[in-house]
Formats: C-alpha cells, sequence, structure tokens
C-alpha cells in the first residue's frame, strides 16, 4: 500500500522545484522588458526634445541665409542638442519671431543671427588656405581647436549689405523658372530700395503670371503713386478690389485718395 | 466486485509471461524474423537492447510458439558453473544424466555419438540462454564451439549497454549469423501496447483513460521501455486504488498529471 500523503509532498516538492527555473526566466524577461521599454520611453522622450528645439532657429533663418551659409546652419543643431541632452529640464514655448519676421522683412534679410563666432569663422577660412604647407600638425590641432571653439554658445551677427546683389540672384532664378513667388520678391525689394519703376515692372510682370497674388497688387499700385501715377493707382485697385473683393487693397485705396500714402 | 483500478494494476505486474506478449507491428515483425533465422542453419542468432525492451518476453514467446514443433530449451537465469551447464545440456537435450562431472570433451563426445541430422533444422535442438552477459568469458567461447558442431543452435540474449555492445560484438561478429536489436516503444506503439494490454484483460474503460498526450507524458519518463512503463502504470493504478478507498473524487477518462509524476516518483523515475 502506497503512502499517499507522503508521496502528495514529494510530488508538491518536485513541483515547486521544477518550477523553479521557469520562475527565474520569466521573472528575468518581465525585468528585461520593463528596463527595455522605460528605455525606449526616455530615448523617444529625448528625441523628441530634440526634435522640437531644433526646429526653432530653423524658423527664425531667413531662405536666404540657409542658401548662402550652410557651414554656419550646420554648427546651429549641434548646439542645440548639445543644450538639450545636458539641460533635460528645457521648457518648450511657441516661438512668436515669425511675426516679427513677416512684418521686418528687410531688417531681418539684412541682418541675421547667429550662434557662432564670427572669428572662428575666419580661422576655418584661414586653416583651409594654410593646409598645403609642411607643417600639418599644427594645423590639424589648431582645426580640432577652432571645431570646438564653434560650439561656444556666444551669439554673432552678420550683416548683409549686398542685398541688390542677391536681387540679381532671385532674377537670374527667376528667369529660368518664371517662379511668380521670385518676381514678387524682387518687386518687393526693388520697393524697399526705392527703386519704383523696377518694382512696378515686377509687380507686374507677377500680376502677368498670376493674377490673384494680392501682395503683387499692392506693390504695383503702391510704385504707381510713388512715380506720381496716383490715378493709376487708384483705378487699377478698384479693378481689383472689385476682382477679388480685397480688404487690404481697399484700405490702401482709401489711404492713396485721403491723401495718407504718398 | 473487484475494482478496475485493481484489475488494470495487476496487468502491470513485471512478469515474463508468453501469454501476456503484445503483437505490435514492429515487434510482430522482429519477431517473425527471428522465428525465420530459427528454421534457417545458423549456429548462433543474437538478440540485443537496452534492459527492458522485451528480450526474455521474446525469448518466452519463441519457447510457447516452437515447443510443440521443435526440441527448444528455455534457460532463464544462467548456469555459471560450466560443468554443471554441460551436466543441464546433456541431461535436458540428450537425455544423459551425469553423476559425475562433466566437461567440455566428454560434452562433445555426447554431441557426436547423438549423431544428429544437421540438415533437418527441426531435428537440431535449439537452445535459449537468456541473460547470456553473465556467462564468463571462458563459457562463452565454449558455447561458441558447441555451436559450430552444428548439432546446437544457440540464441541468447545481451543486455546491450555502452560498453556491452562493444562485448556483444567483438565476441560473436564472426560466428553469429543473425542479430536482432530490440529497441524500445515509440510513443505511438507505446499507447498501443498500453491499451492491448488492458484490453487483453478486459479493462476497456482504463484503457480509454490513456490519451495520446498521457502517453506521451509517459514516454516521456520511460522513453518506450517496456519494464519502466509497467512499474510506471503498476503504481499508477495503486495510487488509483489507494485513492479510492479514501473514497475522493476521480475523473476516470482522464488521468491527471499528478498522478502519473507521483508514480515516477515512486519509481524512481523522477528525482524528487
Amino acid at each position: 500500500m502506497l503512502n499517499i500523503p507522503e508521496l502528495e509532498k514529494r510530488w508538491l516538492r518536485y513541483k515547486i522545484k521544477s518550477s523553479i527555473p521557469y520562475a527565474v526566466i520569466s521573472l528575468i524577461s518581465i525585468i528585461v522588458l520593463i528596463v527595455g521599454a522605460n528605455y525606449l520611453l526616455n530615448n523617444s522622450n529625448t528625441i523628441e526634445k530634440t526634435k522640437t528645439t531644433v526646429r526653432v532657429p530653423v524658423e527664425k533663418k531667413s531662405h536666404y541665409v540657409q542658401k548662402e551659409t550652410p557651414k554656419k546652419q550646420k554648427v546651429q543643431p549641434r548646439k542645440q542638442e548639445m543644450q538639450t541632452t545636458s539641460n533635460t529640464k528645457t521648457v518648450l514655448k511657441p516661438s512668436m519671431n515669425f511675426l516679427h519676421t513677416i512684418k521686418n522683412e528687410v531688417q531681418t534679410t539684412q541682418v541675421v543671427t547667429l550662434h557662432a563666432k564670427p572669428q572662428t569663422l575666419k580661422k576655418t577660412a584661414s586653416v583651409a588656405v594654410v593646409q598645403p604647407k609642411p607643417v600639418k600638425q599644427e594645423v590639424a590641432q589648431t582645426a580640432v581647436k577652432l571645431e570646438k571653439e564653434e560650439v561656444t554658445p556666444n551669439y554673432i551677427s552678420i550683416k548683409r549689405r549686398d542685398t541688390k546683389k542677391d536681387i540679381h540672384e532671385i532674377i537670374k532664378r527667376f528667369k529660368k523658372n518664371h517662379n511668380p513667388a521670385l518676381s514678387l520678391f524682387v518687386a518687393k525689394k526693388y520697393y524697399e530700395l526705392g527703386e519704383y519703376k523696377k518694382a512696378y515692372n515686377y509687380a507686374l510682370i507677377t500680376n502677368q503670371i498670376n493674377q490673384d497674388i494680392e501682395d503683387s497688387w499692392i506693390v504695383f499700385a503702391k510704385s504707381l503713386v510713388k512715380l506720381n501715377q496716383k490715378q493709376k493707382a487708384i483705378k487699377t485697385l478698384k479693378k481689383y478690389i472689385d476682382y477679388s473683393s480685397s480688404s487690404t487693397a481697399q484700405i490702401l485705396l482709401n489711404e492713396i485718395q485721403s491723401g495718407k500714402f504718398k | 466486485m473487484e475494482s478496475i483500478f485493481v484489475n488494470s494494476k495487476e496487468v502491470f505486474l513485471d512478469t515474463v509471461n508468453a501469454k501476456d506478449y503484445i503483437q505490435l507491428d514492429r515487434v510482430s515483425n522482429i519477431y517473425q524474423s527471428l522465428k525465420n533465422s530459427i528454421k534457417k542453419p545458423l549456429k548462433l542468432i543474437l538478440l540485443y537492447g537496452r534492459p527492458g525492451t522485451g528480450k526474455s518476453m521474446f525469448l518466452a514467446k519463441l519457447y510457447n510458439d516452437l515447443s510443440a514443433s521443435q526440441a527448444i530449451y528455455l534457460y532463464k537465469t544462467p548456469i555459471l558453473d560450466e560443468k554443471e551447464f554441460y551436466k543441464t545440456l546433456a541431461r535436458d537435450i540428450f537425455n544423459i544424466k551425469y553423476s559425475g562431472e562433466l566437461n567440455f570433451t566428454q560434452m562433445m563426445k555426447i554431441i557426436d555419438n547423438a549423431n544428429i541430422s544437421i540438415e533437418n533444422t527441426k531435428e537440431v535442438p535449439v537452445v535459449l540462454l537468456d541473460e547470456a552477459q553473465l556467462y564468463s568469458e571462458a563459457l562463452m567461447e565454449k558455447i561458441r564451439l558447441l555451436s559450430d558442431t552444428r548439432a546446437i543452435k544457440f540464441v541468447i540474449t545481451l543486455h546491450k549497454t555502452e560498453e556491452e555492445d562493444l562485448i556483444a560484438k567483438e565476441h560473436f561478429q564472426t560466428r553469429i549469423w543473425e542479430s536482432i536489436e530490440l529497441e524500445n516503444a515509440s510513443s505511438a506503439e507505446l499507447k498501443i501496447y498500453i491499451q492491448k494490454k488492458l484490453m487483453k484483460a478486459n479493462c476497456f474503460n482504463t484503457a480509454s483513460m490513456f490519451t495520446t498526450p498521457t502517453v506521451n507524458k509517459i514516454h516521456k519518463l520511460t522513453r518506450g521501455n517496456y519494464r519502466d512503463t509497467n512499474k510506471l502504470l503498476y503504481t499508477l493504478f495503486d495510487i488509483y486504488v489507494s485513492y479510492e478507498k479514501n473514497n475522493q473524487y476521480m475523473d476516470i477518462n482522464k488521468i491527471p498529471i499528478k498522478y502519473i509524476e507521483m508514480a515516477a516518483i515512486h519509481t524512481g523515475l523522477i528525482d524528487a
């Protein structure tokens, strides 16, 4: 006759013993999963932060600067990344700077603020010239140093005084692709520079390509007023208002008629 | 009325009885080839396999089947003394009783005088020696020489372990015409074996309890070894009997894994 209670005890002990490896494996798997998930979550958060912080200075920059100074722009996100990784408590706020950009387009295109040292930029340029000289090691060392210095959080101002040169560049591009946005841009720039005849011409060209661009009609009318053709400007604006019911055009018309805009 | 579990338990008592022989396809084929080998003019037939693979049962079955038509002698336990071995053979096969000692030379003379027609295979006596691994090397050598006379046919069984396998091959390679290896049952074979065994004893209810997953579990524990399976199932039904006596509820449609494991712990198949 079997001793069943004793046998049951032995069986229970065996079950516990045999389930230990499974329990350990399960526990380790759960821990690994939790740690992995936690790591991934943290990682994705930091990436999110980095992405958003990088976006702010990009918005600040004008179209011009992107083309002219690509090296400087590359420096910018790196610096921003470093800032976000070192300071994880960065509070993100929506940037309203673009409003100023719209209002003061002329100023922003002439003076652009970048996060880099002007001195260091000059030095890197000189290093590139020095390269063929026999003292290669020294040059390499200074290059490394200079690159490191680029990351320092000082601000520099690059003043742009070559607007006319830029306009020519845009005109070249316009001639290639006949993009009304470019001709409008040129018209605005010439208007700002006081070259009203050229502004008038480019506004006219823009209107011929696309007659629905409000800004172009505004520049066109303003240029006419500046060229002492007030009546023609009023007539043109009236026709445009009839066609588009533009409130901006109406305001300008009122100002011209009242003599506020001369 | 006796419990179905008590009857089922008795089925798995570890005894070597030709009546308990279970016909399985593969085993039947092997058995048939063994029977055919005996009809051939072969001197030695080696039957080998791991303990519990049914070698003794094979010999018992062979003896049972052929004893009516052939001179056949089964020695389940080895006769380790050489002289005693000759005396037993002389007495059983040639009906010569020796009061004194009988040596190998005298035995050879007896065989010569017996004038057995070796062409007539039915006239050649068949000696079945179980557990032959227990015979000394010297005696095995004599058995080989006796078989060379072709006046006696030997069927010997050997345990096959890692070492014994080598011995078996080295000893008999030159003289053996037929060697048959018995193996453990596969899971499917084990299921048939268990169910047939139970049904043979009219234990239909318990036979239906052995579903494929249950048999797989048993096979995992016993690796298909018949002896281990018999031991395990004997204990398993013993557990059932114990629970039955305690009026504990039991599901007769399915065998709980717990009971199988308990039986395995008791029989030593699980080290707990």
